[in-house]
């Protein structure tokens, strides 16, 4: 067993209670391209994070080399020569690439210098040393960082998504990059959502699926549907409360105007999507970490521009508009990352609640009283967990928190109302809760957008999905063919035979 | 809140220790008619200091302020010496501190410039212009323009109701600034946009209109300031209030406003010129130099600063505990 890399053994590891991997084994032979797939929260940043040391394992063991290691941060794993390219590469933006790659080495100048000319006429790569980070494309920095680990001496790379930003050219420059860096010995971990890259690149394949390896072979023995069938749930397990869900009339939304309409709207990463929405209605998109859904959504509220394409709200154009007039239209985007985009840490409950609603009280100075009950009836009927309005929402749980936000973007009285990711990080009460709050706003008769990573959830409360894939719309499915399968065949690209129970 | 208050509670405190020491080491200081008249001497600081607190809660900073003092008293004496009616000549020059502070912001809120870089540019810019100006018009920098009208002469050198012009433009200016900062809808928008920017643009806030507002605000306070100066000193110079901007900005961060931004009030800004101002004129009465005098003023300041952080946690802590206990 010479040849053998990396080894590893009945890896667990949970955080706050909640297990991420349970007993995960692997080996890694030199000259091996190894890749791992899985949906979002699988394991496989967990995973990865365990073997370049920013994690610690609960239990079981890795075997670098024949020797068994316990690495306590990322330079323990670069010494056993291990390093993780990362999804967005990190570079000094005001350092030359040279800088750049050998950051933090301790050799001689011109000995680096050496080396790094060395690799670079190996791999045949053009690339100017004493340019600024700043001036490099991505697909260069993602050359910066393969050289960085190469310049340690790295036995084993491990490559995040490394295409999920690339152009074909540059993805097929980085696979025969890959292909002659293995040919010299090197191991190579590749993370991908790409089902066809898997079976261009890669010797081995492993399927994460809620912590464990569901499957793992040569890629030769594997198809497509192999594949998926590693990626599906065995059992669904409903973790989430079951709605009580009182179903659709059969006439709604199909003989109504629709109340937002998108037509062939491209952007950054997204193209050409079309969909109607109707009042009462819940149209769940779903698709993998990065198919280009946070950016459409954030497009359509007016945050980033779009390229072509129409945005009809009650047949009124609204691409003209700027997003706080979309918002006094009755359009809101919850956002996904609540601490960035959603709160405002030090400040109370109230302020968070009226933040978006100042315009409408006209008045120069803040109706302080009105303030108050509006603060006091949307925590009651929210069921928010709080001291008060007044209490700061940095005291508040997760899933409080996520009220406040939700909470926020009802007050402006919306038609539409976009939820990007309504439930991460949150405990199961709160979901419980805001699934309630969705179903309800649907019988209000507000419009819904539900866009989440949780396929379960896009099941248990669409009416209709949308599926991206890469920024295109791979298919909509009608409720009566919604299953996890359906969702997650579509969401990784594969375009299979839907067939109508 | 209550924690801002507890600030202003021991800067007052700070402010009262102060006076015993100096009245210990020196009976005289403890005049009152030379107390409140010594405040003449320093009140253009918190004049400056007041509008600028909300930059820095915006998350900014002003540095050209001590530029737009210069560049306010230049143009009125300039404009007063080519014939133009004194007060109109100040209603100018006040519009122009305005304008510069709305350059600031505009560049701070359309570009990814550090605000510290862009106002650090237009100090220069503004200084310049100034000395342009006042040399264009061959007034000597050093002596300045002078012979201003008795009225304008007046404003910062009378008094009303027994007391000195410029500390009742004071109080009337912390007053005003502290209404519109708590109680009204921009103010609410400026503490917004000062704690998150990013979730003040996703709640439809106009985040850039803010910004440059807030910077209108801080270039105006530096007009109204250099106006009371010249008239202070019955002279217009371009060289007034370059020493300015660091006693400015130290007495909005020991007045309690968070130089991240998000937090901070106007009385404490108010509170803490006057802690400075005192401070500098009671080591003067110690017959201490000005260096002298800016040694301890700096060391106070990050004295201040350390304490407010430490305290900070441990009376959260502290008020979470007390909220937890109260609601069962």
């Amino acid at each position: 067993m010479d040849d053998q890399l990396l080894h590893i053994r009945q890896i667990y590891k949970q955080f706050a209670g909640n297990p991420v991997l349970k007993g995960v084994d692997l080996t890694l032979y030199k000259g091996e391209v190894f890749a791992i797939v899985g949906g979002n929260g699988a394991g496989k940043s967990t995973l990865m994070k365990i073997i370049t040391g920013l994690y610690r394992p609960d239990q079981g063991q890795m075997v670098v080399e024949g020797s068994e290691v316990l690495f306590h941060q990322p330079s323990d794993a670069h010494k056993h020569g291990i390093y993780l390219v990362p999804q967005e590469p990190l570079i000094f933006p005001n350092m030359t690439i040279r800088e750049n790659v050998t950051i933090g080495l301790h050799e001689n100048k011109a000995e680096c210098a050496r080396r790094i000319q060395h690799y670079l006429s190996v791999l045949g790569w053009n690339l100017d040393l004493n340019r600024r980070g700043l001036s490099l494309s991505i697909a260069e920095q993602q050359l910066v960082e393969l050289l960085r680990g190469l310049i340690r001496n790295a036995k084993i790379l491990i490559l995040d998504e490394p295409t999920s930003t690339l152009t074909f050219s540059e993805i097929n420059s980085l696979f025969s990059t890959i292909k002659k860096l293995t040919s010299e010995g090197l191991g190579v971990f590749y993370i991908t959502h790409r089902l066809t890259e898997i079976f261009e690149l890669a010797d081995t394949v492993a399927v994460l699926r809620d912590g464990v390896i569901s499957a793992k072979g040569p890629v030769r023995d594997f198809t497509y549907e192999k594949l998926l069938e590693g990626l599906m749930p065995e059992k669904i397990e409903v973790l989430a409360p079951q709605l009580e869900r009182t179903e659709a009339k059969p006439s709604a939304g199909q003989h109504r105007e629709p109340i937002l309409s998108v037509k062939n709207l491209s952007g950054y990463r997204f193209q050409n999507i079309s969909f109607d929405l109707y009042p009462g209605e819940i149209l769940g998109i779903a698709g993998v970490v990065g198919a280009g859904r946070t950016e459409l959504a954030t497009s359509i509220f007016g945050l980033e521009p779009s390229n072509s394409g129409e945005i009809f709200l009650d047949r009124e154009s609204i691409k003209k508009y700027s997003l706080r007039e979309r918002i006094n239209r009755g359009l809101v985007y919850v956002p996904e990352d609540r601490h960035q985009h959603g709160l405002f840490s030090i400040a109370s409950l109230k302020m968070n609640i009226t933040s978006t609603i100042l315009p409408k009280f006209r008045s120069l100075f803040i109706p302080f009283k009105k303030e108050q009950d509006i603060a006091a009836q949307a925590i009651n009927s929210l069921k928010v967990v709080t001291t008060g309005p007044s209490q700061f929402i940095s005291n508040l749980s997760g899933g409080n928190q996520q009220k406040i936000v939700l909470s926020k973007y009802l007050e402006t009285g919306p038609k539409v109302i976009i939820l990007d990711e309504p439930t991460r990080g949150i405990d199961a009460g709160a979901r419980g809760d805001i699934y309630k709050m969705i179903d309800d706003l649907k019988h209000t008769g507000l419009a819904v957008i539900l866009i989440s990573s949780d396929t379960e959830e896009i099941v248990q409360l669409s009416d209709r999905v949308l599926v991206m894939h890469e920024g295109r719309m791979t298919t909509t499915i009608a409720k009566e063919d919604l299953t996890i399968d359906s969702i997650t065949t579509a969401a990784f690209g594969i375009q299979k035979e839907l067939k109508t129970l | 809140m209550k924690l801002l208050f507890r600030w202003e509670g021991a800067l007052v405190i700070f402010l009262i220790l102060e006076l015993i020491f100096f009245g210990l080491m020196n009976p005289d200081f403890l005049n009152l008619t030379n107390l409140i008249f010594s405040m003449n001497d320093y009140v253009y600081i918190g004049l400056a200091a007041i509008p600028m607190t909300y930059v820095i809660i915006t998350g900014g900073i002003d540095v050209s302020v001590g530029s737009t003092i210069g560049l306010t008293s230049i143009i009125i004496g300039v404009l007063w010496m080519n014939g133009l009616n004194v007060w109109l000549a100040v209603l100018i020059a006040l519009l122009i501190s305005a304008c510069a502070g709305a350059v600031n912001g505009t560049v701070v809120a359309t570009t990814n410039v550090q605000p510290l870089v862009v106002t650090l540019g237009t100090m220069f810019l503004f200084s310049g212009i100034a000395l342009v100006i006042s040399g264009g018009s061959s007034a000597s920098g050093y002596e300045g323009i002078s012979g201003f009208p008795d009225a304008f002469v007046q404003l910062a050198n009378g008094e009303t109701f027994g007391l000195p012009n410029p500390i009742l433009f004071f109080f009337g200016i912390m007053i005003f600034f502290a209404v519109m900062l708590n109680l009204t809808r921009f103010g609410r928008q400026v503490f917004l946009v000062g704690i998150n920017p990013k979730s003040a643009r996703y709640s439809g806030i106009r985040v850039k209109s803010i910004i440059i507002w807030s910077y209108i605000i801080a270039g105006l306070g530096g007009g109204v300031s250099g106006l009371i100066l010249t008239s202070y000193f019955s002279s217009a110079r371009s060289d007034l209030g370059t020493e300015a901007v660091l006693p400015v900005i130290t007495a909005v961060v020991l007045g309690g406003t968070s130089i991240t931004g998000g937090k901070g009030t106007v009385v404490g800004t108010g509170i803490a010129s006057i802690v400075i101002g005192m401070m500098q004129y009671g080591l003067q009465m110690m017959s201490m130099t000005s260096q002298e005098t800016s040694v301890v003023i700096g060391f106070l300041l990050i004295i201040a600063v350390l304490l407010r952080l430490t305290n900070w946690g441990l009376l959260k802590k502290f008020h979470t505990k007390k909220a937890a206990v109260k609601e069962p």
